[in-house]
């Protein structure tokens, strides 16, 4: 199954979960969700995402500058930002029960003689 | 363990943002600015990232580095961020995409022209073409060295929008008012509907260069048409210009030209015969003896033998004689072989009223009971000289 198809979908409350630990910038982002398991999040993405969830309000930004090289900017989650993700936490896992009731149903269609 | 100089990777990295960034040249500066800031950084530090994935052919500098051993750290290999990152393009959409913008015009606008044409199989084919060039500018703009050399090249756009606007505006002179002169007015514009046109023209090739009429397909074909044979008559009218300011330099101001000059042959050029006299021409002669009187039947030679003559009008023309109202002809002597002489002075003529005016052979004859006369003399007598008084002393 292509996962990045699955990662386009949820990946705002990926990321959101992930800023929600601790504020965090563009690459540190990615890094901590490749780590948690997800291998295939496009770089790309996640900077677009952490943007638009910025633009839409939920996400707060500044800038660490750099001695060595060019700025940071960091990504924090703010009060809206928490009840959006509080929101889609539910959202998931019940579309996740329901989606691994159907799918176990179907991989043993006679579960009950299990 | 430092993998690579931080000077090394961030002009990489600052080379591939800014592809990126160029791939985004459709938006808002400012919304380019939020969607890019902080890039180079996180750029720079999934390159360092030694435990970063391999996705795909990606090749984090870290691990090239430990692997490899032959490329020494901080060396100024050239490094391939396509290779880790993808075409800068691609990177940009992805980035669009996920920012939740809309994507670039660009495919937006020349997707409709190449579906719109009749023939599936011209379709696919023009489709196939522009995406081939899609690809090959984004690969061009990605790399670290045509990169550069692409933005460069493309930065002098506006001024082939002004060249273009330029070039159709000499093909309408061409075609409109093909015979203006001199004739670098045929390339340089000259008084005000000359400028008009020619602004509407830059404002046009602007607009397109802009991006305005690409959306429909046959202002599109017809704008691209036209830049095809603008550029080819760029390539004609330019060596053109150049031959008319040179040749106008040269000739201080003007082209060669040839003007009608009136000439007056007869004060330019002097007379193969006759005589003249403080640049009055002479009709008769008067002489005079030592004594001072006047002779009669002169007859003058040059120093070579020819005979000296005043007129050659052969007796038909008209002379004004000084202080005598009615202008006068001449007739020649006769020698004794009956032939004219025109050498013999004083020349004998008559008023013309004394001619006949419509002789039936076209002869010059007196009327009747007039005859040859010698005209009025200067002077009855002139000073008397001394001949040989020089030769004798």
């Amino acid at each position: 199954m292509d996962t990045t198809q699955l990662l386009k979908g949820v990946l705002d409350v990926a990321v959101l979960a992930v800023v929600a630990q601790e504020d965090g910038y563009g690459y540190d982002v990615v890094r901590r969700l490749r780590t948690a398991g997800l291998q295939e999040v496009g770089e790309a993405s996640v900077y677009g995402t952490l943007r638009r969830l910025y633009s839409s309000g939920v996400l707060t930004t500044y800038v660490v500058p750099s001695d060595e090289g060019p700025h940071r900017k960091y990504y924090g989650i703010n009060a809206q930002g928490r009840a959006m993700l509080e929101a889609q936490r539910k959202d998931w896992r019940s579309f996740a029960t329901t989606l691994t009731r159907l799918l176990d149903a179907e991989s043993d269609p006679e579960g009950a003689t299990r | 363990m430092t993998t690579t100089t931080p000077m090394t990777l961030l002009d990489h990295v600052g080379a591939y943002a800014a592809a990126v960034r160029a791939a985004l040249a459709d938006l808002p500066p400012d919304q380019v600015e939020e969607l890019t800031d902080g890039l180079e950084a996180d750029l720079a530090e999934a390159l360092e990232d030694r435990e970063g994935p391999v996705v795909t052919g990606e090749i984090p500098i870290g691990r090239a580095a430990l692997d490899g051993g032959a490329t020494a750290p901080g060396s100024s290999a050239m490094i391939d961020l396509t290779r880790r990152f993808g075409p800068a393009a691609e990177y940009a959409a992805e980035l669009r995409a996920a920012a939740g913008l809309a994507l670039p015009e660009r495919t937006g606008r020349r997707r409709p022209f190449a579906r719109r044409l009749p023939l599936p199989a011209l379709r696919a084919g023009v489709e196939r073409v522009g995406r081939a060039r899609r690809d090959l500018v984004d690969g061009l703009r990605a790399s670290r060295t045509t990169g550069p050399v692409l933005r460069l090249v493309e930065s002098f756009a506006p001024v082939w929008w002004l060249a273009r606007a330029w070039s159709w505006w000499v093909l309408g002179v061409a075609v409109f008012a093909p015979y203006r002169w001199p004739r670098i007015d045929q390339y340089v514009p000259r008084g005000f509907w000359d400028w008009v046109a020619l602004a509407a023209l830059v404002a046009l090739s602007v607009a397109y260069g802009r991006g305005w009429g690409t959306r429909r397909w046959w202002t599109a074909g017809l704008l691209g048409a036209a830049s095809v044979v603008a550029l080819v008559n760029l390539l004609g009218a330019v060596p053109l210009l150049a031959d008319e300011v040179r040749a106008v330099r040269w000739d201080g101001g003007s082209t060669v030209e040839y003007v009608e000059v009136p000439v007056e042959t007869a004060s330019v050029a002097p007379p193969q015969d006759g005589l003249w006299v403080d640049g009055m021409q002479v009709s008769n002669l008067f002489v005079y003896d030592a004594d001072g009187d006047p002779l009669q039947g002169v007859q003058i030679f040059d120093d070579r033998g020819r005979p000296v003559r005043t007129t050659f009008d052969g007796g038909w023309f008209q002379w004004e004689l000084p202080g005598v109202g009615e202008p006068w002809s001449f007739a020649p002597a006769l020698d004794a072989d009956g032939r004219n002489r025109w050498n013999v002075y004083p020349l004998m003529g008559a008023p013309a009223s004394a001619w006949d005016p419509e002789t039936e052979d076209g002869t010059h004859v007196l009327l009747e009971g007039e005859d040859l006369r010698v005209p009025p003399p200067p002077f009855a007598k002139a000073p008397a000289v001394v001949v040989g008084d020089v030769l004798g002393d």
